[in-house]
């Protein structure tokens, strides 16, 4: 007569699984294999209790049909020993990704299942995970940070799924229109007055328009910083040294745009084009002010 | 009960001789706004080196009167600033023409007839200034003139504008009238013309009608031949005061009585009173315009860094490469190696 021993256990899977199959434990559940549906129900019944179940056989019949089941289970995945030969490899995955579980404040929890960017992952729920460990980088204060299982932050969740996602501000400028690049300067302006701005940025695309996040450790903390950074999104590369020759080349391409924004720039940039005049730079109100002009002009263009 | 005050209100815009000789429209503007409870009075001169002057300052006009009309009195002068310029942008936006090519300056006073109370703001260098019950002309919006340049000013659609706004809000009680030019007409506002002024109050506190042919005359005999600009006077005087009116009476060169009696005659002697200017001050050989860019490639045939032109008064900061980009895109200059130069032979 076929037996088959199941064995239930919280232990890890290779703690579990190296006990010799023929020693019994007061644990373990002695079937009758007459019936092989019982049998099998019998073996679900244990598993949706929640329990992690070794099923030592020496039918081959039994092996297969159980492991059948197991793509149909969400987790506490079967494994079988039959014939001393370990049939695990669902299980292993089931253990190995919840080793990498992640855990909020809140009781939620996360898989960090597939990674999209560096650093940036796409939960199973669409959720995008962040992984930093440095708790300054989280965007306000109602971010929700992720912590490993044995309690160390991990990172933290970003306010957009994968779905939205573009990819690295930087690297999509081109593809921006002048509408979209206003929308992108003014939650830049936005993030930098709430000094959660870093050059490491991350475009979305939502229904309002253009968003972004800024990820990692606030790195843009003055106005000159950010000035660049705006001239960028504007025109897609950095100002020259020569700040004045980027503006008159950036003048000549981009005829469309308002001479309101290059008067902002050259007012920005005031200390290198006027290094001896001791010239009033740019204020954030003049830039709040050239922004809710482009946003006008750009209504237009829309 | 509330005491609303009454005006006599005047207007007169003419092409100046640069335009005229061009072939141009009048570029400047001014509208009025009256109803029970606000006089609204503005001028606008449009930029001559913009191609769209004209649409630019009737836009603008447009957008003050909408301005005046607005839940505006309890706004702080940074909230005007900024309401303004919003009603301006859309106004200017909703125009057919591109958005930086509308530039023009502007000047706005808006009388609450119910507070006896004004705001008054200008952008760039038109002006205004009031006439007080002793009918003594005072600036109230100086001109924004860069370095005493006057071909540099601040236009309603420069990035600049928020900053260079001035804004008056004051109590209209010892004020008897406002008087709004454009630079064309700045002449009008020295203190060595005030007599002219002050003639030309006197008549509009007592007779619109007379006021009208008096700044027309006056203008067009006296503040035309002195220059190339377009020219806009607006003027408004209160007409039901009789202590003004007495003022006025005493101070106008002629005897006026009523609107009813309308005296061509007196006002034709007002103006041959006028020192009128001769036609020997006409010079309509060579355009502002194009003596200044004479100057800039002149000054530019050693090779110029953005900061020497402005310590030269050509250009303030932040407006260097918006005053000089037409002429590198007509390639007269260049820029290279940090120095703006005139292109030999350009």
């Amino acid at each position: 007569m076929d037996n088959i021993y199941a064995r239930f256990t919280c232990r890890l899977i290779d703690e579990h699984l190296v006990p010799d199959s023929t020693q019994l434990t007061s644990n373990d559940h002695i079937c009758d294999m007459s019936d092989t549906q019982a049998t099998v129900c019998q073996i679900l019944e244990q598993q949706k209790a929640g329990n992690y179940i070794l099923v030592v056989t020496d039918s081959p019949d039994i092996c297969n049909l159980v492991l059948a089941f197991n793509p149909t289970l969400k987790d506490h995945k079967i494994s079988v020993m039959c014939n001393d030969e370990l049939y695990a490899d669902d299980a292993i995955d089931e253990f190995d990704r919840l080793e990498k579980l992640l855990h909020t404040e809140s009781g939620i929890e996360y898989f960090p299942a597939k990674e999209i960017e560096e650093s940036l992952f796409e939960a199973e729920n669409g959720q995008i995970l962040f992984n930093c460990t440095d708790i300054y980088a989280r965007s306000d204060e109602n971010t929700q940070l992720l912590y490993m299982s044995d309690g160390q932050l991990w990172g933290y969740v970003l306010p957009y799924t994968a779905a939205h996602l573009i990819g690295t501000l930087h690297n999509h400028l081109e593809s921006l229109t002048l509408s979209d690049r206003t929308s992108v300067a003014v939650a830049v302006v936005n993030f930098f007055k709430e000094k959660h701005l870093s050059d490491s940025i991350f475009l979305f695309k939502t229904e309002n328009g253009p968003a972004i996040q800024p990820v990692g450790v606030p790195t843009i903390c003055s106005g000159k910083e950010l000035y660049v950074l705006l001239y960028e999104i504007y025109f897609g590369h950095a100002p020259s040294k020569d700040r004045m020759l980027s503006l008159v080349e950036d003048r000549m391409n981009h005829a469309e745009y308002p001479t309101a924004l290059f008067e902002f720039f050259e007012c920005a940039f005031a200390d290198k084009i006027y290094p001896g005049l001791s010239c009033k730079t740019a204020t954030l109100d003049l830039l709040e002010h050239t922004l809710h002009r482009m946003e006008w002009f750009t209504t237009k263009e829309v | 009960m509330i005491d609303i005050k009454t005006f006599n209100t005047v207007g007169y815009t003419i092409t100046g001789r640069r335009h005229s000789s061009m072939g141009k429209d009048n570029e400047d503007g001014y509208e009025v706004f009256e109803d029970d409870r606000l006089l609204a009075l503005c001028v606008a001169d449009g930029c001559s080196e913009s191609p769209c002057a004209k649409a630019a300052s009737e836009a603008v006009l447009k957008a003050l009167i909408e301005f005046a009309q607005g839940d505006i009195w309890e706004m702080k002068t940074k909230q005007i600033k900024t309401s303004v310029l919003k009603v301006i942008d859309k106004h200017l936006l909703a125009a057919p023409y591109e958005y930086r090519l509308l530039a023009c300056t502007c000047a706005l006073v808006i009388y609450n007839k119910l507070s006896d109370s004004y705001i008054a703001l200008s952008i760039g260098d038109c002006q205004a200034l009031v006439m007080t019950e002793e009918l003594e002309p005072k600036q109230l919006l100086a001109p924004v003139n860069i370095f005493r340049h006057r071909e540099h000013t601040v236009f309603a659609n420069s990035s600049m504008a928020a900053n260079a706004m001035k804004v008056e809000i004051g109590s209209a009680s010892n004020i008897a009238g406002f008087i709004l030019v454009s630079d064309g007409a700045e002449g009008l506002c020295e203190p060595a013309n005030a007599d002219d002024l002050i003639q030309l109050s006197s008549v509009c506190a007592i007779s619109a009608n007379h006021a009208q042919t008096a700044l027309e005359g006056h203008v067009s005999n006296v503040i035309a031949p002195a220059t190339n600009d377009d020219i806009t006077v607006l003027m408004t005087m209160r007409s039901d005061s009789d202590r003004i009116t007495n003022i006025a009476k005493a101070t106008c060169n002629i005897v006026i009585e009523t609107d009813a009696d309308e005296d061509d005659e007196a006002v034709s002697e007002y103006m041959l009173d006028e020192d009128v200017a001769s036609d020997s001050t006409l010079d309509t050989d060579n355009s502002a315009e194009s003596e200044t860019s004479s100057a800039i490639l002149n000054f530019l045939a050693t090779p110029r860094t953005a900061e020497e032109l402005v310590v030269a008064g050509y250009c303030i900061p932040s407006e260097v490469l918006s005053y000089i980009y037409p002429l590198i895109k007509e390639g007269f200059v260049v820029y290279d190696d940090y120095h703006f130069s005139t292109v030999k032979g350009g």
